[in-house]
């Protein structure tokens, strides 16, 4: 007889880990926020959030179908500035595994699998070093706050 | 239509080392062009290469008809040392995508997929190109062996949209690793069960195993100083042949769609007096090219 007390205390375990290992995964992004509030005055702030995938072809979609079909999301990790709502811009695609690791990095065409708290720090300094997301995140920063931008409009 | 591949690990810049000479980097060019031009290859990945030999390539090598893919992508310290070249009649490339492990403060280099459409087909062919560490920076017992098996075949499940399903694709590499070792066998599902592989289309076929040992049988002079493997390393003491160049299928390509394995045009290539040249320890070169070929599959029967 299959022994599911065995395999229960077993699935209780692996949530435990899997728990672990989501609290390292959360701290690593925890402290680069950290770092990134003290260089952009708290600007800039790394979060992982759903984007809906765009429809490529609209013109193919019947109003009716377009109604019908259900959303698509993906994972990715994004920016946003905090000062600014729906500032969110994706900067990679993420995927993270059940049990917490390997989590998957895919910036523009490159795959990494990051294996541990290590692997994911690596591939973290990876991304903000990219040119396209540094870019990115110059933007964010410099975005115009909301009060100022209705001054400029009342000073017109 | 038959579509033929070949990979060559060129022996020249390992891990991207500039170490060859320009007599060595010309006997590479010269036999680039003999595979692409006289032996009329579709598609040729090579390994441990640097900018150098690529420009020697470019230079040297007649490419009409062929496009180059010779970016070197930097992984941590290293860079990813393969690239290729392929027809554009036949191929027409849709990216590439360097595919990297990062566990604790190394990097694996698992594979740079190219992605491409056969003219005339729907559906994409996805090219795996491997030089995996040597037995010398990873050990065959460490654990990173097993990981870039996992990780390369989670990579073309990626690429799989059916469940039990693999699609179109094609691995090649230097694995540093022959076909029953853990990472190919197991941790890849490249199996030598062509059998099974049609069953079971979740499973790889690799033909390497039939490419393990010397093809001749021992003569009764005892002279015989055949090759038995793709690899050479002199200081070898159990054998000094080893199988870590290999060209692996998916089940895509035993009956399961347009494309055929024709496992009779696939195997170890050599080259008149090459042999003699990855025997000699003062020349850098110790790897047979290997070659596989698929064939259009005659739907009218």
């Amino acid at each position: 007889m299959v022994n599911f007390v065995e395999a229960f205390k077993a699935g209780l375990n692996s949530a435990e880990l899997a728990e672990k290992r989501k609290n390292e995964i959360n701290s690593v992004f925890n402290d680069l926020n950290q770092q990134l509030a003290d260089a952009t005055n708290g600007k800039v702030f790394i979060l992982r959030m759903d984007f809906r995938e765009e429809i490529k072809n609209k013109r193919d979609l019947t109003l009716l179908s377009n109604f019908l079909m259900e959303p698509k999301y993906y994972s990715t990790i994004a920016a946003e500035n905090k000062a600014v709502k729906n500032s969110a811009r994706e900067l990679a695609r993420w995927a993270e595994d059940r049990a917490g690791y390997p989590c998957k990095i895919t910036l523009d065409s490159a795959t990494m699998y990051c294996e541990d708290k290590k692997g994911l720090e690596n591939g973290l300094e990876k991304l903000l070093r990219d040119p396209v997301v540094g870019e990115t995140l110059r933007k964010l920063q410099s975005l115009p706050l909301p009060e100022q931008v209705s001054m400029e409009a009342t000073a017109d | 239509m038959r579509l033929s591949f070949v990979w060559w690990n060129t022996s020249l810049s390992p891990a991207g080392n500039d170490r060859a000479t320009d007599k060595q980097r010309h006997v590479v060019c010269e036999m680039v062009d003999f595979i692409l031009n006289r032996m009329q290859i579709d598609f040729l990945a090579l390994g441990e290469m640097a900018e150098r030999d690529a420009k020697a390539i470019l230079k040297t090598c007649d490419l009409t008809g062929f496009d180059a893919e010779m970016d070197f992508p930097k992984v941590g310290r290293s860079r990813f040392d393969t690239c290729f070249l392929y027809r554009r009649e036949k191929l027409v490339l849709l990216a590439t995508h360097p595919i990297i492990s990062k566990k604790g403060n190394r990097s694996l280099k698992i594979a740079q997929r190219a992605d491409f459409m056969i003219e005339g087909y729907g559906k994409p062919l996805h090219i795996f190109i491997s030089h995996w560490p040597s037995l010398l920076w990873c050990h065959e017992n460490s654990a990173d062996r097993h990981l870039l098996g996992v990780r390369l075949r989670d990579s073309i499940e990626d690429v799989s949209p059916e469940r039990e399903e693999l699609a179109n694709v094609i691995l090649m590499g230097d694995y540093n690793d022959e076909p029953f070792d853990a990472s190919l066998a197991e941790q890849l599902m490249a199996t030598r069960d062509r059998g099974l592989a049609i069953n079971k289309p979740h499973l790889l076929y690799n033909p390497f195993w039939r490419h393990l040992c010397c093809p001749t049988l021992s003569s009764s002079d005892n002279t015989d100083e055949g090759s038995g493997g793709t690899y050479f390393h002199k200081s070898g003491e159990i054998t000094r042949w080893r199988t870590f160049d290999q060209i692996i299928f998916s089940s895509a390509f035993l009956g399961h769609g347009n494309w055929q394995l024709n496992e009779e045009l696939t195997g170890i290539l050599d080259f008149e007096g090459y042999g003699a040249m990855i025997m000699d320890a003062k020349e850098v070169f110790d790897h047979f090219p290997v070659f596989g070929v698929i064939d259009e599959v005659n739907k009218d029967g």
